[in-house]
């Protein structure tokens, strides 16, 4: 498993990072694309999913809203603050269904909306498809 | 001419390349508004020319619609039509916090005999669309809205209808036979 213990490495290749503070949801989707060809990063905070970003991080993000310290919007704004969306696909990732409406100013940056729990086989066409956005 | 807009917010890319898979070129003239940043629009238009046979272009302004075409806003600048019919890219405020916005392209439409205006709004948060569907609506265009129940985020489809009776509400399998029939009568 990828993840922001990894000695600093340049990230070269386009992969998947799954950002969320449970260690379930971390494995589950780890698990899930075990089989995939391409990388994916596990970050348990906000925080870790800036230094994968830092190191050079490319490709799609699923990402948490409700985290501790910093929860996921917070973190797509930090991301933007650092003008580092270029090379990216997020979609948040969350057990909540509505979205606060006062984070409007940050839907652009929000490609989709993947509620939990989710089916498996739709995850990984949905991921499959945003990567394609990349060819 | 026939000119179609549509406007999409999150849960939208994923319902829009179902709706263009396999779209042979129509008599239409589609544009997009995703709210989207700058850096996703070339990929976003990339993905489309994938899937289908419409000419996809992400306009630079001064093109001139064409039936036929699929016209993705590009991301951070809001894509007004001049005459109903000539792009013209602005770089002005954002709108409902987005630019580019759905209601500025749809609101920048007059009304013209030259042209049948439709109107979608499908899934993604906020207002963004509401008022220029409602526009569009008042200038005897055919409006719609995805089905709220089909959407990832309701509220932009049920902001529009809160504003206007709709002409229909369509699930995505919906607007899709909607879309390959325009122009076809």
């Amino acid at each position: 498993m990828n993840s922001s213990d990894d000695p600093e490495i340049s990230i070269s290749e386009l992969g998947l990072m799954v950002v969320d503070d449970d260690e379930d949801i971390l494995f589950t989707v780890q698990s899930l694309f075990k089989k995939s060809s391409f990388p994916v990063y596990s970050a348990h905070s906000g925080q870790e999913c800036l230094k994968i970003l830092d190191q050079g991080f490319k490709g799609v993000i699923l990402m948490d809203i409700m985290m501790p310290e910093m929860d996921g919007w917070q973190t797509i704004q930090e991301i933007v603050n650092r003008n580092q969306m270029q090379d990216l696909i997020i979609s948040m990732f969350t057990a909540k269904d509505v979205p606060d409406i006062s984070l409007d100013h940050l839907k652009e940056y929000v490609f989709d909306y993947i509620t939990k729990p989710f089916e498996p086989e739709k995850l990984i066409a949905l991921v499959d498809d945003y990567l394609a956005l990349f060819n | 001419m026939n000119i179609l807009i549509i406007g999409s917010s999150t849960g939208g890319p994923r319902v829009i390349f179902e709706l263009f898979r396999d779209i042979q070129p129509a008599p239409v003239a589609i544009i997009i508004v995703q709210h989207m940043p700058e850096s996703t629009t070339q990929r976003f238009a990339k993905r489309l020319s994938q899937l289908c046979s419409m000419n996809i272009v992400i306009p630079k302004g001064d093109e001139d619609l064409m039936h036929g075409s699929i016209y993705v806003a590009p991301g951070d600048k809001h894509l007004v039509l001049k005459n109903n019919e000539t792009i013209i890219l602005e770089s002005s405020e954002k709108v409902n916090f987005v630019r580019p916005s759905i209601d500025v392209t749809m609101m920048s439409l007059t009304r013209d005999p030259r042209h049948s205006y439709y109107g979608i709004i499908l899934s993604g948060m906020g207002q963004d669309g509401a008022q220029g569907l409602s526009h569009l609506k008042i200038l005897g265009g055919q409006v719609f809205v995805q089905d709220p129940n089909t959407c990832i985020i309701k509220s932009m489809p049920e902001s529009a209808m809160h504003l206007t009776k709709v002409d229909q509400v369509l699930s995505p399998e919906e607007i899709k036979k909607f879309i390959r029939s325009i122009g076809k009568n």
